[in-house]
């Protein structure tokens, strides 16, 4: 008698235990709708043009996020340091400073699919030549995003973010910027 | 309403594109292109170099028909090529370079504010066949790779040489049989050539025997190179699409052999080596530096906006014709001193065995340049150890042939080596030179805008040899030259 109470009891609390897991992940889909603020690190590598000046380093950046009243989209402000260095002698300091908007895909996994697409301003330093300016930037990107708990997300991603200076005379090609990396963030 | 919505966000990107743009610069594409533009020469002239004129070291008529060893050096080799600090080891075996390999580091650009930048930390490995043809001997020179710097005044740049390498170099070892010679092996990008490095030699200068500058702390390494340019440094402004710093070495007919002694394997080697001529600063027998006489010159212009001198060569002779900025002291351009009584009228004369005499120098006309003490031998071999005794005894000869009787006081002393110094550190080398044969025209290119004092040589070039005070005659002074101007002199 006492082992089937005991078995019972086992069972009801991985019964509890399930149906808490099931319980949880209805109240993260929520707490994933709410204002979300986090940072990311990762390599950060240049491709085309600078790619044959500058070299592959990593990065980090911090980003805010806000939902629409539409919950599958959201508004970011994204922020990184990038500090791309060669061989020689060239050196290239970028901090893009961009807003985005983020489309979630409306299918409820228990990890999250999220594009991204968005515009800003990217502050250049250009060494040796001791150049500085801000340019216009346009960015793409793809995150996927682990939920863990009330508060915090776990995510990889990916950005493409292009420097666009085809407005200035003289110039023969933009910038192209691959960031990848793995982000932390909370839910607030 | 909705498209009216769409214009306005894409105006209001425009619209901050161009603001973000207001006299942006294409720095990506900057990064990629360069306008500053380093060109390396192995010539005393700026453009239009004399050609080759290094003696044959054999005198091909003696040469032995069956073993092919050469017996007889010429006139030429003995008297302008080979160093009258040569005394060791006779041997007929050397042959002329033929191949020049330098190994640079880095180059750095000093700014006015003391600032250094760098700009083209790439190692850099270049050979240059000896010849006529090959750019760096032809006056076109060599681009260099670098990148830009900020636009700012840069009164010097700073290069890293690594190695300085001629092929040709023999090492001798004494047998029953007379001097046997093999071909001396160095490292040259990270690979063996028969070569030697001779930059491991070189010094800034010969400093007065009781300073303590020891050939490591004295050694090249960064060369400094001034660019006195109108402005006193080069002017960089990246506004202009491309700027030229032009960086000559003297290479070209002034290469000289030397020789040095050591104990290879506790055997007695004698090595035989070639390096740049000691016109300006005399190396002594048994001397292992070989200090002070790495000439070089920089200067920079801005393509579009230089003019060019031209004339004719009046002077009778094969002249070297220069132009210093105007008011500019000519004898800064020269030495003291004059050249050796025995240049060869026909360097390809079999050597006859006569007297060399050297030319002078600012170093062998100060009479107190008292030879330095050995340093103590703590080895084992008997035969290091007598050579020792023996350089002891020689420098006590020379010190007592010189003290107290040329050399007289301390102040003596003092004042002669303030005379030398003087004397090395003020001569310059023309930013602006050019070649021409006897009734031949010439031409100075790629003059910066300003006044120039021209001047042509008064004696022809002569090998190994730079001049002397009194060896430039001025053909006009005060020549204006604008930009684009072809301006005729005299």
């Amino acid at each position: 008698m006492k082992k089937t109470i005991l078995l019972c009891a086992v069972a009801g609390i991985i019964l509890m235990m399930c149906r808490s897991d099931a319980y949880a992940y209805k109240e993260r889909k929520d707490y994933f709708s709410k204002p979300q603020i986090g940072g990311w690190f990762g390599p950060v590598t240049p491709f085309g043009e600078i790619s044959k000046r500058v070299e592959t380093n990593l990065g980090g950046g911090l980003f805010v996020r806000f939902t629409l009243p539409y919950r599958y989209l959201k508004i970011g402000v994204d922020s990184s340091y990038q500090q791309f260095k060669s061989k020689g002698v060239n050196e290239l300091q970028f901090i893009p400073l961009y807003g985005n908007l983020l489309f979630q895909i409306p299918v409820d996994f228990p990890v999250r699919f999220q594009f991204k697409g968005g515009a800003g301003a990217g502050y250049l330093n250009l060494k040796p030549d001791k150049l500085t300016q801000w340019d216009p930037i346009f960015m793409a990107g793809f995150e996927v995003s682990f939920p863990a708990g009330r508060i915090v997300n776990i995510g990889l991603r990916i950005d493409y973010i292009y420097i666009y200076e085809g407005y200035i005379k003289g110039s023969k090609h933009g910038g192209h910027v691959l960031n990848t990396g793995i982000q932390l963030y909370f839910n607030i | 309403m909705k498209a009216l919505k769409q214009a306005i966000v894409i105006i209001v990107i425009f619209a901050a594109a161009g603001v973000l743009g207001c006299g942006n610069k294409p720095l990506l594409t900057e990064m990629s292109t360069r306008k500053l533009i380093v060109i390396i020469k192995g010539t005393y002239e700026s453009n239009s170099p004399a050609p080759w004129s290094m003696p044959p070291a054999c005198y091909e008529a003696t040469r032995d028909p069956v073993t092919k060893k050469c017996v007889d050096y010429t006139m030429g080799h003995r008297a302008l090529v080979q160093d009258d600090s040569v005394n060791r080891c006779n041997a007929t075996d050397d042959v002329n370079p033929s191949l020049f390999m330098l190994d640079i580091a880095e180059v750095r650009l000093a700014d006015a504010q003391g600032g250094v930048h760098k700009f083209a930390n790439f190692r850099q490995n270049f050979s240059f066949t000896m010849d006529d043809a090959n750019p760096f001997f032809s006056g076109a020179g060599y681009v260099m790779d670098n990148d830009d710097v900020p636009s700012k005044l840069y009164p010097a740049v700073m290069l890293y040489v690594r190695k300085m390498l001629m092929d040709s170099a023999q090492k001798y070892v004494p047998q029953s049989e007379g001097w046997s010679g093999s071909a001396m092996w160095d490292v040259f990008a990270e690979k063996q050539y028969p070569c030697f490095n001779f930059n491991k030699m070189q010094i800034h200068s010969f400093y007065d025997t009781l300073r303590l500058e020891s050939s490591y702390f004295n050694s090249v390494f960064p060369l400094v190179v001034p660019i006195p340019d109108a402005a006193l440094g080069m002017i960089y402004n990246d506004t202009y699409p491309v700027t030229v710093l032009e960086i000559r070495f003297v290479i070209k007919n002034f290469v000289k052999k030397y020789e040095y002694q050591s104990y290879m394997n506790d055997v007695y080697t004698t090595v035989h080596y070639y390096a740049l001529s000691d016109w300006l600063q005399d190396i002594k027998k048994d001397e292992t530096d070989i200090g002070g006489n790495l000439l070089v010159v920089a200067r920079s212009y801005i393509p579009g906006l230089t003019g060019k001198i031209s004339g004719n060569n009046t002077s009778g002779h094969n002249a070297h014709i220069i132009a210093i900025p105007a008011g500019a002291d000519i004898t800064d351009y020269t030495i003291p001193g004059t050249a050796s009584t025995t240049i060869p009228a026909n360097p390809n004369d079999r050597y006859d065995g006569s007297a060399i005499d050297p030319p002078e120098s600012p170093r062998s006309s100060n009479p107190c340049d008292l030879s330095k003490r050995p340093s103590v031998y703590l080895g084992s071999n008997i035969n290091e150890a007598l050579d020792y005794y023996l350089k002891v005894e020689r420098y006590n000869h020379i010190w007592n042939q010189l003290v107290p009787t040329s050399c007289a006081s301390y102040d003596d002393y003092k004042a002669d080596w303030n005379t030398f110094r003087r004397e090395v550190k003020s001569y310059l080398l023309p930013q602006l030179a050019t070649y021409a044969p006897a009734g031949s025209p010439f031409s100075i290119e790629n003059v910066p805008a300003g006044t120039y004092d021209v001047y042509v040589a008064a004696t022809a070039p002569r090998y190994g040899y730079l001049y002397y005070d009194g060896e430039f005659n001025l053909v006009k002074a005060g020549v204006r030259v604008a930009a684009g101007a072809d301006v005729t002199v005299p």
